[in-house]
């Protein structure tokens, strides 16, 4: 059963219907949240109101063929909330804050950077690469940042994207284009190239 | 040809798969001979194939989810079924309700004691000061005169008191009786005095009607 299907069933009263859609749609959801928050409390905090609001406001989706793009926008509006009170509390708890703090200036974990000077042939572990790539998307700023993990991990069209954030297409992929010559330019930094990806590989 | 600012505006759409049929292949003719959209294509598939490395995050996620109202013999077959009762659970808890109880013995006959500057601690599931039990049949009978006794003992002031009762009872009905007796010969002569009074006026009364006419009546007489 598609996801529109099953929207007219739940519209229809059929409640239990929903958990087949959260089933469908918990992980992919979650790992939005948790890649944009980076905290794992907050994103299944975040992950479960993104579910309830979908579940209170279901029978107002008036073209359930939207609701991919429907739920992206609850769950981008609830991600944003939540960055704006974590960013209030001055919770630095949070991953990609963290590390954005430690790689300024250097813009490299400084275990990295020494090895780096020592050993440059030194393959790059994944724990590395991940931290970099975390830190590079941290130093996007936030409406770049937001497109990026949606089209790059989330795999949406641009076209559902500008629907999840109410912006025109061509904003959108412009803002994409930008966010990516960005973190261009962090990875040159780093050295992150062609080389070292395949290294990896 | 394609100009390079026309290519540009459609460098997202050619990353990611999503140039439209009729504009592919123009899209690709001038990738072939501008080296520098080519770079830009070709740096910017790096970076995003840089981003793809980061892989997702192995959490396990569980939402609540949304449940039906369940009545509550469903409940009970779910828990009958739904492994309340599985074997190793019941093991688990015997011991554990056996465990709990061998504790509390011996935490509540714990004895601490410090005798001469000696300082002991003895602990026993029973208390060993309780006097043993007398299993003796004799004394069972003794128990069981003693119960008979007893039974005999309240049945005999149970009665006691319900004469006592009877009696109070008794007496109370017969002043009472005593009392209307008295009020019903009072209301008799109280009325045999009223009648007689009654008959008193009445005569005399007659009398008077008597007089009056008869002094009525000469008068007329007089006249024929």
């Amino acid at each position: 059963m598609n996801d529109t299907d099953l929207i007219y069933r739940i519209i229809e009263g059929d409640r239990t219907g929903f958990n087949l859609l959260i089933k469908k749609w918990e992980k992919r959801i979650y790992n939005f949240v948790f890649r944009y928050l980076g905290s794992r409390d907050a994103a299944m905090d975040v992950t479960q109101k993104t579910f309830l609001n979908t579940y209170r406001n279901i029978s107002r989706l008036k073209d359930p063929g939207r609701f991919r793009s429907w739920i992206y926008q609850i769950a981008s509006n609830l991600c944003r909330d939540e960055l704006g009170r974590m960013k209030k509390r001055d919770m630095v708890s949070l991953d990609v804050i963290q590390e954005s703090h430690e790689t300024k200036g250097t813009r490299l974990p400084r275990e990295f950077v020494e090895k780096d000077k020592d050993q440059p042939d030194e393959k790059l572990s994944s724990k590395q690469l991940t931290s970099i790539i975390k830190g590079a998307l941290a130093e996007l700023p936030e409406e770049l940042r937001m497109i990026v993990i949606m089209k790059e991990y989330q795999g949406l069209k641009f076209r559902e994207i500008a629907d999840a954030l109410d912006e025109p297409v061509s904003t959108i992929k412009s803002r994409m284009y930008k966010g990516l010559i960005l973190l261009r330019e962090i990875f040159e930094n780093q050295k992150i190239t062609r080389e070292v990806l395949n290294d990896e590989v | 040809m394609m100009k390079c600012e026309k290519i540009r505006a459609l460098m997202m759409d050619y990353i990611y798969d999503e140039l439209q049929e009729k504009d592919g292949a123009a899209f690709e003719e001038h990738l072939k001979k501008c080296s520098e959209c080519r770079e830009e294509v070709e740096s910017l598939n790096v970076t995003s194939d840089i981003l793809q490395q980061w892989e997702e995050p192995e959490h396990d996620v569980r939402m609540i989810v949304v449940r039906d109202k369940v009545s509550l013999f469903d409940k009970l077959k779910e828990l009958l079924n739904g492994g309340f009762f599985k074997p190793n659970k019941i093991a688990f808890g015997f011991t554990c309700a056996f465990l709990f109880l061998f504790l509390l013995l011996a935490a509540g006959n714990t004895e601490i004691s410090v005798k001469n500057g000696d300082f002991s601690i003895h602990m026993a599931l029973f208390d060993h000061a309780e006097q043993p039990v007398d299993d003796d049949p004799k004394s069972d009978r003794l128990v069981e005169e003693l119960v008979k006794q007893n039974f005999q003992l309240v049945n005999t002031l149970i009665e006691q008191s319900e004469e006592r009762q009877n009696e109070k009872l008794a007496f109370i009905l017969t002043s009472f009786k005593k009392e209307l007796e008295q009020q019903r010969y009072k209301d008799l002569k109280a009325i045999q005095y009223g009648i007689k009074d009654m008959q008193k006026n009445t005569y005399q009364q007659i009398q008077e009607i008597d007089t009056v006419l008869n002094e009525l009546v000469r008068p007329v007489d007089l006249r024929y």
